[in-house]
């Protein structure tokens, strides 16, 4: 955030001023907010309470109580997380290869067999993954099956 | 109120296939907000793209609907397995599950599909008194008023949520910033990197599918299969339900009342709402020690206030275009994709939308009834819902949507990066919901600033010169100060 917000901040003195007032005044409101939580442990200790203080005005207790609950992350948990990453990410770049109506069942196909499922899921995932970009081609008439490596 | 508009709303929404659309919405409302971590906000969003060829008052209409829907999905899996659908049904745990270890899991649900339609009823006759003056209201603002309130939405949420202030401002102003990217309102292209796609911006709405699609499921990844250990018990009596709802209807409007009066504060919303509610019924009963084993009160507190909570919220943004919570920041994305602008227009010209809007809601609360009687004694199937079905289909479906919104390779890119950039934002405590507000209000902020000093002459004083502006700078300034005015409470009250 603070670097792409420097970046707009410096940038923005290259255009006319009604072209850059607004970037200037975001941008710089996001330095300042960046620079102030990066270095709140080096601030004064009242500086410090503003920088760190809640919101939560109609909070009550019973939210309080309610929110005060940790999701427990393992191992295996983590490697979900990595796995799913990993795998959205391949599938937009495949997609743009191969086109989305073809990695759309292999995204399917992937999730469901690293998640173990019984065959007969993922076969149901992976058909229903295929036929979702299938029927909105028809419906939206969007070229989702075209891809860089098959035009 | 114009009684012409009023019937022609009426008969609109009660065609075909437009109450065809309203049932499917809900019906999509409700799963969505049945299964714990997905919610309206997603059922919105990954349907959004796809509304794009229907008509705007149909689609706005079916995404309402979707809205309204999924705050009664919340409670059945707040009652039969303690783990609310949505976080406006989190404070139904706190009788609802007790109540389904008692053996009353059908009262609770039928209290929850009753108390919740009445309490939307309520809040939405309400809106259809208020509509008329809030014309009025909204023909009293210009363009500085405009930007001020703006601003005002986006800093007030992070007052109001829980979180850190600073971070929260931050990723507003951050949300805001991104908007710049693209060609200006004086012809100039600003931070495009020689990326020839994104000559016109960002899309708000790549960004919110990544926000609230890719983000969410990402988080859904660290949650383990299945969302119930063991089958839920459904036992008890719907009639007894129905009954308690009535019998206590003065608590019903009360809560009712409360939702609506939260739902209009921009931020706040219906996962503030119930707590609120709730809590208020607590205060003011005789009983209050009854309260968190199985008071059928305490569910209707939370069930009444979340469904009235969604006309209150319709109220800033239909007037202002400040939408306060990530429901109706969609719903507000939603209106600009169909080329519909908040503001005085939905109260003239396009008061059809505004009144089919608002007899969806009717139409929904009435149906929410009907469905949820009838699915009470199939509850239980939520116990065999397992995360892993859902996050593959909910993916490709944001993939596709991100692709269907201008046909444009980079709106997929956004959505990815947004995605990731939206998880790691909620696990380091940044408001989402300032930095979606920041990035759907942020032309309508810029345009109105612009103009502001435009009619002045480059003069700042414009945002004090009327009554009405210097009010919404005060205001302005009072929330943005308001980190340092309760820093210096908290050291008084510690010393």
């Amino acid at each position: 955030m603070l670097g792409a917000s420097l970046f707009m901040f410096v940038d923005s003195f290259s255009f006319s001023y009604n072209a850059s007032l607004f970037p200037q005044l975001t941008s710089g409101g996001v330095i300042i907010g960046s620079s102030l939580l990066l270095l709140r442990d080096y601030l004064p200790d009242s500086l410090n309470r503003i920088v760190t203080a809640e919101g939560g005005v109609l909070t009550t207790d019973e939210q309080e109580e309610a929110a005060d609950t940790d999701t427990q992350t393992n191992q295996e948990t983590r490697r979900n997380w990595y796995f799913l990453a990993f795998s959205v990410t391949a599938y937009v770049v495949l997609g743009r290869l191969i086109s989305l109506l073809w990695a759309s069942p292999i995204f399917a196909l992937m999730y469901s067999v690293w998640h173990k499922m019984e065959w007969y899921k993922v076969v149901m995932l992976t058909v229903v993954s295929y036929l979702i970009p299938k029927l909105l081609m028809r419906l939206v008439f969007l070229p989702i099956d075209e891809g860089i490596l098959l035009p | 109120m114009s009684v012409e508009v009023l019937f022609d709303a009426i008969n609109f929404a009660l065609s075909w296939p437009t109450v065809g659309w309203i049932a499917f919405g809900l019906v999509v409302g409700i799963i969505f907000g049945i299964i714990p971590g997905l919610g309206s906000s997603l059922g919105m969003i990954i349907l959004l793209p796809f509304t794009i060829p229907m008509e705007p008052n149909t689609a706005i209409v079916m995404l309402i609907s979707i809205y309204c829907g999924a705050m009664y999905g919340g409670s059945v899996t707040a009652i039969l397995i303690n783990v609310p659908g949505t976080a406006s049904s989190a404070a139904t745990t706190f009788d609802g599950y007790p109540m389904a270890k008692l053996g009353r899991a059908k009262d609770a649900l039928a209290i929850s599909a009753t108390a919740g339609p009445i309490g939307g009823l309520l809040s939405v006759l309400l809106l259809f008194l208020i509509t008329p003056f809030l014309l009025t209201v909204v023909l009293a603002t210009g363009s500085p008023e405009y930007f001020l309130m703006a601003f005002i939405g986006v800093a007030l949420i992070t007052v109001v949520s829980r979180g850190s202030m600073v971070k929260g401002l931050t990723a507003g102003f951050f949300g805001l910033a991104l908007t710049s990217i693209g060609i200006a309102s004086t012809g100039e292209v600003r931070f495009i990197l020689g990326i020839r796609e994104l000559f016109n911006g960002i899309s708000y709405i790549a960004a919110l599918l990544g926000m609230f699609a890719i983000a969410e499921m990402l988080r859904l990844a660290v949650e383990q299969g299945q969302i119930a250990k063991k089958d839920a018990e459904v036992e008890g009596s719907i009639i007894n339900g129905i009954r308690e709802s009535v019998i206590n209807l003065f608590t019903v409007i009360k809560s009712g009342l409360i939702g609506m009066g939260v739902g209009i504060v921009p931020g706040s919303g219906a996962s503030v709402s119930n707590f609120v509610s709730y809590a208020e019924q607590v205060r003011s009963s005789k009983n209050a020690d009854k309260y968190g084993e199985g008071e059928p009160k305490g569910v209707m507190a939370s069930e009444a206030s979340n469904n009235a909570t969604v006309a209150g919220a319709l109220v800033p943004t239909l007037s202002f275009g400040i939408p306060g919570s990530g429901a109706t920041a969609v719903l507000l994305g939603a209106l600009l994709l169909h080329g519909i602008r908040p503001g005085p227009s939905l109260f003239t010209d396009e008061l059809i939308l505004t009144y089919s809007m608002l007899i969806a809601l009717i139409i929904g609360n009435i149906l929410i009834f009907i469905i949820g009687i009838t699915l009470i004694n199939r509850a239980s199937f939520v116990t065999k819902v397992n995360v892993n079905y859902i996050i593959p289909i909910v993916i490709v479906f944001s993939i596709i949507g991100g692709l269907i919104l201008r046909n444009n390779w980079i709106d997929i890119y956004t959505v990815l990066v947004f995605g990731i950039v939206g998880y790691w934002m909620k696990k380091h405590d940044y408001s989402v919901i300032a930095f979606v507000l920041g990035v759907v209000l942020g032309p309508i902020v810029e345009s109105n600033f612009l103009r502001s000093l435009r009619l002045s002459g480059g003069s700042f004083k414009i945002f004090v010169d009327t009554p009405l502006s210097l009010a919404l700078t005060i205001a302005l300034l009072f929330i943005l100060a308001y980190p340092v005015l309760n820093a210096i409470r908290d050291r008084r009250q510690s010393a």
